[in-house]
């Protein structure tokens, strides 16, 4: 529990109802969160905190998370592992943003959000 | 030339209203995602009685069924707005297939029916879009396990035909009759059997199956006797086409 209080998960999420549910339920999981709401504040915000894990949307205003993971490339992205957590489901765009260099996809209808503590509790660890 | 602009109008139209409904899903999509995730929150963190217990899990049903409407919809618009490709990359397809029936056999323990799999070779390796084909081995197995009884037994197999393989999934369901099998494949048809036996089903999956094996160059025909069950029977090249998407890696190679 300790440990986990120490890292700060970045939740990059236009949608207020599932942002919140996510952050709810993650700080009741014990982990420490950060919030965005649009790309352009996800990608400041990870440029210039270290942040443990970063669960990115793919539709969001300003920049969406595409652009996100190109603009971070080679740099952050590196040290900083980026989950898409998005409700879109095409192959191809699960393929694009493997290939920019996020870690792992998932699409938010499929799985749970205690799925999503176990998924997270494995890259933390 | 009257014809010939009616048409046109209608090709608009009918992309308007595709465009319409992708747009729509994806907005419904995450209002969706709000509810399954406070319905399992509810039921997994709150100590509900049977009763609410039972609601909730209907509504937990209720609402992954609507999403994967939504799906069908989406997928629906996407294969209509002609906008389709196929993206093949090299794979096992027996390794392929196994996924797909294994989540088949989750949803067929409900009904304690049995999914038997064959196949003529331990692997047939080829060029698939795994995206494309993944829905119409889960849209057949779907129908045989949602359209026969409990306890039954269905049938898959995959045989390997010169570069093409060919799926048969058989059931011992409720069956077609020769002039609803006219009809199978359109948009929105349902059997009147099927429509009386049960409220689920939009009609769209074996429209998509269709759609799929039309771009990717396919066959599929079905035989069934009304009362003991319908065999679909799908041909499919394991030979491309790659279609290129910018520069990417397909299969390990550049294409």
């Amino acid at each position: 529990m300790k440990q986990k209080k120490k890292k700060i998960i970045l939740i990059a999420e236009d949608d207020l109802f599932l942002s919140k549910m996510i952050e709810d339920h993650l700080k009741g999981e014990g982990f420490t969160v950060d919030l965005a709401k649009d790309g352009e504040t996800a990608l400041n915000k990870i440029k210039e905190n270290d942040y443990a894990l970063v669960l990115l949307d793919l539709i969001m205003p300003k920049r969406n998370g595409f652009e996100v993971l190109k603009e971070l490339k080679d740099a952050k992205i590196k040290t900083t592992p980026i989950i898409i957590f998005s409700n879109l489901s095409q192959a191809e765009d699960e393929e694009e943003a493997l290939q920019l260099g996020a870690r792992a996809y998932y699409v938010k209808h499929n799985i749970s959000l205690s799925k999503l503590t176990e998924i997270i509790s494995e890259f933390m660890k | 030339m009257a014809t010939f602009r009616d048409i046109t109008e209608e090709e608009k139209v009918d992309k308007a209203k595709s465009e319409f409904v992708s747009l729509a899903s994806h907005q419904l999509q995450t209002p969706l995602t709000a509810v399954k995730w406070f319905l399992e929150a509810l039921i997994e963190k709150e100590h509900l009685n049977r009763k609410q217990q039972r609601y909730v899990k209907t509504a937990i049903e209720s609402n992954e069924r609507m999403i994967s409407l939504v799906e069908d919809f989406l997928n629906v618009s996407r294969l209509e707005g002609g906008g389709i490709a196929v993206h093949s990359r090299e794979g096992d397809f027996i390794q392929f297939a196994g996924k797909i029936i294994q989540e088949a056999k989750t949803i067929a323990k409900a009904k304690h029916q049995k999914i038997i799999f064959s196949s003529s070779h331990k692997k047939i390796p080829g060029f698939f879009d795994p995206n494309l084909i993944s829905q119409i081995l889960s849209n057949l197995l779907s129908n045989a396990i949602h359209y026969s009884d409990v306890k039954s037994e269905i049938k898959i197999s995959l045989i390997k035909k010169n570069k093409k393989i060919e799926i048969k999934v058989t059931d011992s369901g409720m069956g077609i009759s020769k002039k609803d099998q006219k009809e199978l494949f359109n948009k929105f048809f349902r059997t009147k059997k099927s429509a009386h036996a049960s409220t689920t089903g939009s009609g769209l999956g074996l429209y998509i199956v269709k759609k799929i094996l039309d771009v990717c160059k396919g066959q599929i025909k079905c035989e069934s006797e009304p009362g003991k069950g319908t065999t679909f029977t799908v041909l499919l090249p394991l030979k491309g086409p790659v279609i290129k998407k910018k520069g990417s890696l397909i299969g390990g190679r550049i294409t």
